[in-house]
């Protein structure tokens, strides 16, 4: 994808779909969106991606989804021809599972599935962590994000949390890291005692799929200083 | 009933796991752990209930499961003889789903199977100001409850969420159904205006479901222990 399109606002209309077409609604610099487009990128699956203004939704989008979030899977099924679509990334991303059987994500043992969902889950207490060094870098919002990523930590036996290669749930957790590396304030593994993790990240770096849709650091960097300015520049770059 | 097991606290200690023995750690009351019976029901897998007093939580369960919520489950793996666990009302659901293939209760279509998850996790719609209205801030809440439950109206196509039978779907949102006589001391009556008549009829077949009445609550227990947890001083055991 070598096309940069702008985030659509309110006074824009909605690209037309075409059929035979998988459509990704999105936010460059979303995390739960880079979480579908690391799928994508794992199982060589072709769609659109349409932009949208977080600040400015166009209410054609909010008719789609109510919500107003992102990501959003569109598309046109080849046999009643009606547009179909799927919201929150994690339900989208094991739909995709699903429908594409290469380079499965999830463990086909069920209990093997179950642990990794948990992990998955409960990543939910680091990216809580991670919002508030986002607001504030002080030691205590430091400390209490390297605590949860200590749990992490502990549960990391091999190379990928997946075992040999990446599964769903290294996908599912990682674009937090690509966002806390370009956080002012914050050093990874300061004080070393995330080993693992550090040199999970350098494996999941080198990742294809990882690579594929990848947003620069820089970009990154300029979009993360944007809001914390308080006006996100979704077009930065 | 005497044979509801004591919800173990702070100082017991952890009955032995035998071999063989499929292990739900619960709360009678528990909406989430209503949810697992549900299923468990539905697919007819016999289970041992253990529950948990979750104001004065066992340092055994709390190493089990950190977080310290129910439910979660826990056996013996017949071949490595290693000890599993995994909490969580939904991936507990699902699990058993994909473990004992008896009566599916997932769709095999994914786009379905898809459809019917984001109903499960937009139900939080519906859940939020269920307790706002519980907890005593009844105007703000029973507005928003009704708004949320409109959508599940206008969803509803068929019999049940699931088609022409109960699917996961319908069972992760029974609970709370169940539990809307609740709310009426506070003022809310459901379809008081009469305009969800598909959900009033759902409501109506999720009564007579086998799974539900095989682990429903008496109301009048429910109701003692509501009480006494919106007070802010549950109490587990009665009778």
């Amino acid at each position: 994808m070598t096309s940069n399109p702008k985030h659509l606002k309110a006074d824009s209309e909605c690209p037309p779909l075409q059929e035979n077409q998988l459509r990704l609604y999105s936010m460059r610099f979303c995390p739960f969106v880079r979480r579908a487009k690391l799928v994508l990128a794992a199982k060589n699956v072709d769609f659109e991606e349409v932009r949208i203004d977080l600040g400015d939704q166009p209410d054609w989008y909010l008719k789609k989804n109510p919500a107003g979030e992102v990501p959003l899977l569109e598309w046109i099924d080849k046999d009643s021809k009606e547009t179909r679509s799927i919201p929150e990334s994690l339900i989208i991303c094991d739909y995709l599972d699903e429908l594409y059987p290469q380079n499965r994500l999830h463990p086909t043992d069920p209990y093997l599935k179950a642990q990794h969902q948990v992990l998955t889950s409960r990543f939910s207490n680091v990216y809580s962590e991670f919002y508030k060094v986002f607001g504030e870098s002080n030691a205590k919002n430091i400390e209490e994000l390297n605590q949860s990523l200590s749990v992490y930590e502990q549960v990391l036996q091999n190379k990928f949390f997946g075992g040999t290669k990446p599964a769903m749930i290294d996908y599912m957790i990682w674009p937090w890291f690509e966002l806390m590396s370009n956080l002012t304030g914050y050093v990874f593994n300061a004080d070393g005692k995330l080993p693992k993790l550090a040199a999970w990240i350098k494996a999941m770096d080198a990742d294809e799929a990882v690579r594929k849709y990848r947003v620069p650091d820089e970009i990154i960097k300029k979009f993360i200083a944007s809001r914390r300015a308080g006006k996100p520049d979704f077009n930065v770059e | 009933m005497s044979n509801v097991p004591k919800h173990l606290k702070s100082g017991s200690e952890c009955p032995t796991l035998k071999e063989g023995q499929l292990r739900l750690y619960g709360m009678r009351f528990c909406p989430y752990v209503h949810r697992a019976k549900l299923v468990l029901a539905a697919k007819n897998i016999p289970y041992e209930e253990i529950n948990i007093n979750l104001t004065a939580k066992p340092e055994w369960y709390l190493k089990k499961n950190p977080p310290g919520q129910v439910p979660s489950l826990e056996w013996i793996d017949n071949q490595s003889k290693e000890t599993r666990f995994i909490p969580e009302s939904l991936i507990v659901s699902d699990y058993l789903d994909e473990a004992y293939p008896q009566t599916r209760l997932q769709p095999t279509d994914p786009y379905l199977r898809a459809q019917q998850r984001v109903l499960i996790e937009r139900f939080s719609n519906v859940v939020g100001p269920f307790y706002k209205i519980l907890r005593g801030d009844p105007k703000e809440g029973i507005e928003s409850i009704n708004k949320g439950l409109t959508t599940y109206e206008e969803t509803l196509q068929n019999t049940y969420f699931g088609g022409s039978k109960p699917a996961m779907v319908d069972y992760m949102l029974w609970p709370w159904f169940e539990r809307l006589p609740l709310l009426k001391d506070a003022g809310f009556q459901f379809n008081a205006d009469g305009n969800l008549p598909k959900l009033a009829e759902w409501i109506q077949n999720m009564e007579n479901n086998e799974s539900v009445q095989k682990v429903k609550v008496p109301f009048d227990i429910l109701k003692k222990f509501i009480d006494g947890y919106v007070q802010g001083k549950p109490e587990y055991d009665f009778e």
